[in-house]
């Protein structure tokens, strides 16, 4: 085995990701769905607190307590990494770059927030928490697979016809759903390549653009819910 | 202190019945393996792909585990894995490659696996040029296709391409490029094929992997020793021995060296030396 290293980030970078997604698809739920299921955001919303702030808050809260559990695992994980060093010595970790790693887990946290904001807009869409975790699971398959089935589509081969309503409606999947593969540079991590600044800036944007839209929906739409 | 007994009775009966059922899973699961992998092997690197979801370089590195651990089995239990075995090997290699390019240990793997025991130097060419294409400052891969040119496919000019294009990467060690020039003109293929055998051991930790590649390696050294001495015998009788046994009659050679494969050493009549256990294991057969 000559990859240690790149084993090695692999396990910890995909522990920092699990940790990451179980927020939105346990925590999140639970703590949006249930609330207008029993009834109990009833006695929040009877504070001064508004129907925006409510779900500003629940958004802001997601994303820190997401925050919080990647940040715990970053420092299990860079620990993990370093004992390799120290373990294996450095000629296994050679192609490490530190910068990398962090990119990694920077970009996912920033797909954690997406798909946090995701789960506000189906919790305030549904009436039930379990439609509303199936609903962010799709979500997060469609996500992680939507680019490469574009992709696959736009690929002129020859003899293959493909419907050109099928061509449009997988462009508009693209960008409905949100598309989390792009926030995915584990691989890329676990190899010691950086990512460009300039990518990273417009990821920064299509994570804070695409959050603000999927939440502004969400108020919207709460807004006008009837919760009783 | 009856209902203590009883407890103890059927505590007993519990770990009695638990440490049968672990080793009755253990052993079935070596059958599950064989399932597990092919059942893995089977699917379209595509599908693989998009079910690995964000998960990709984990999963290449759970493929590879699984695709190392099938025939390190096969290996712990002394037996060749079939022509099957070998093409779901392959396809896992392809599999895991395809979830992550820029994975080096499938690579090696095909390399000192499937060229070299599987008798598949095509396929791990394909492999190989696949990280060559991924890998682009990395030497290896070139180096290896030469390797496989040259020893495998008898062609000296497509190895000594390869070798070129390999000596111009960072860090390819600075021989190549002589190689490169010494394939292109003659090859001696024993002599490189020990070179060779020993980059690559030096760069296995495995030791079971390690004691299978160095019984070839030292098979090779005999059959270079063995060359060696029939050159003797050319440079002093003018003409080449008719067989291995005249080494032995002119007392070049106390006896003729057994082969660590179980078969017999043979004198070609160019002069070369050839082994009828084809580097392979003759207990099994």
């Amino acid at each position: 085995m000559r990859d240690i290293s790149k084993v090695t980030i692999d396990l910890c970078l995909a522990a920092i990701n699990i940790g990451g997604l179980l927020v939105p698809f346990f925590l999140a739920v639970d703590l949006l769905a249930k609330d207008i299921e029993r009834r109990t955001i009833l006695t929040i919303l009877a504070r001064a607190i508004s129907r925006n702030e409510y779900i500003l808050g629940k958004f802001g809260g997601l994303i820190l307590l997401t925050g919080a559990i990647m940040g715990v695992l970053t420092c299990a994980a860079l620990g993990a990494i370093w004992s390799g060093i120290q373990l294996y010595g450095e000629v296994y970790f050679a192609g490490l770059s530190w910068s990398a790693v962090l990119i990694a887990i920077g970009t996912s946290y920033l797909g954690m927030i997406v798909l946090n904001a995701v789960v506000i807009m189906w919790c305030s869409v549904t009436t039930s928490s379990f439609l509303a975790t199936l609903l962010t699971l799709f979500t997060y398959v469609i996500g992680q697979t939507v680019e490469d089935v574009v992709r696959f589509i736009s690929v002129k081969t020859p003899d293959v016809e493909i419907a050109p309503i099928l061509q449009k409606a997988a462009n508009l999947t693209l960008y409905i759903f949100p598309n989390l593969a792009a926030f995915d540079f584990k691989l890329e991590a676990a190899h010691g390549i950086s990512m460009p600044a300039g990518y990273l800036f417009f990821l920064f944007l299509y994570a804070t653009g695409y959050s603000t839209v999927v939440l502004s929906l969400s108020i919207l739409v709460f807004r006008r819910r009837d919760l009783t | 202190m009856k209902a203590g007994w009883k407890t103890v009775s059927v505590l007993l009966a519990a770990v009695v019945v638990s440490i049968f059922t672990t080793s009755k899973l253990y052993k079935a699961g070596a059958q599950y393996q064989i399932e597990a992998i092919s059942q893995f092997g089977q699917l379209p690197s595509a599908a693989v792909q998009a079910l690995s979801l964000d998960f990709k370089g984990i999963v290449a590195d759970y493929l590879f585990l699984k695709t190392m651990t099938f025939l390190g089995e096969k290996i712990g239990e002394r037996e060749d894995p079939s022509a099957e075995d070998w093409r779901l090997i392959h396809q896992m290699l392809e599999q895991i490659t395809d979830l992550d390019n820029l994975f080096w240990d499938p690579y090696l793997f095909a390399e000192t696996m499937l060229a070299w025991q599987a008798g598949m130097p095509e396929e791990a060419n394909k492999l190989l040029l696949k990280a060559a294409k991924h890998r682009t400052k990395d030497y290896r891969p070139l180096y290896f296709i030469g390797f496989n040119h040259f020893y495998f496919r008898k062609d000296p000019y497509q190895a000594a391409e390869y070798l070129r294009k390999a000596a111009q990467l960072p860090k390819a060690p600075f021989y190549l490029k002589g190689l490169a020039a010494r394939m292109s003109l003659y090859g001696n293929q024993t002599a490189i094929g020990i070179a060779f055998l020993e980059d690559i051991i030096k760069d296995t930790l495995d030791p079971t992997i390690r004691q299978y590649l160095g019984k070839r390696l030292a098979t090779l050294k005999i059959i270079a020793s063995l060359e060696e001495n029939v050159k003797e015998y050319k440079s002093t009788y003018q003409t080449l021995p008719q067989s291995l046994d005249d080494l032995v009659k002119t007392g070049i050679i106390s006896s003729i060296p057994d082969d660590p494969y179980g078969g017999r050493f043979v004198l070609l009549k160019n002069g070369r030396v050839y082994t009828t256990s084809r580097l392979v294991s003759q207990t099994n057969h």
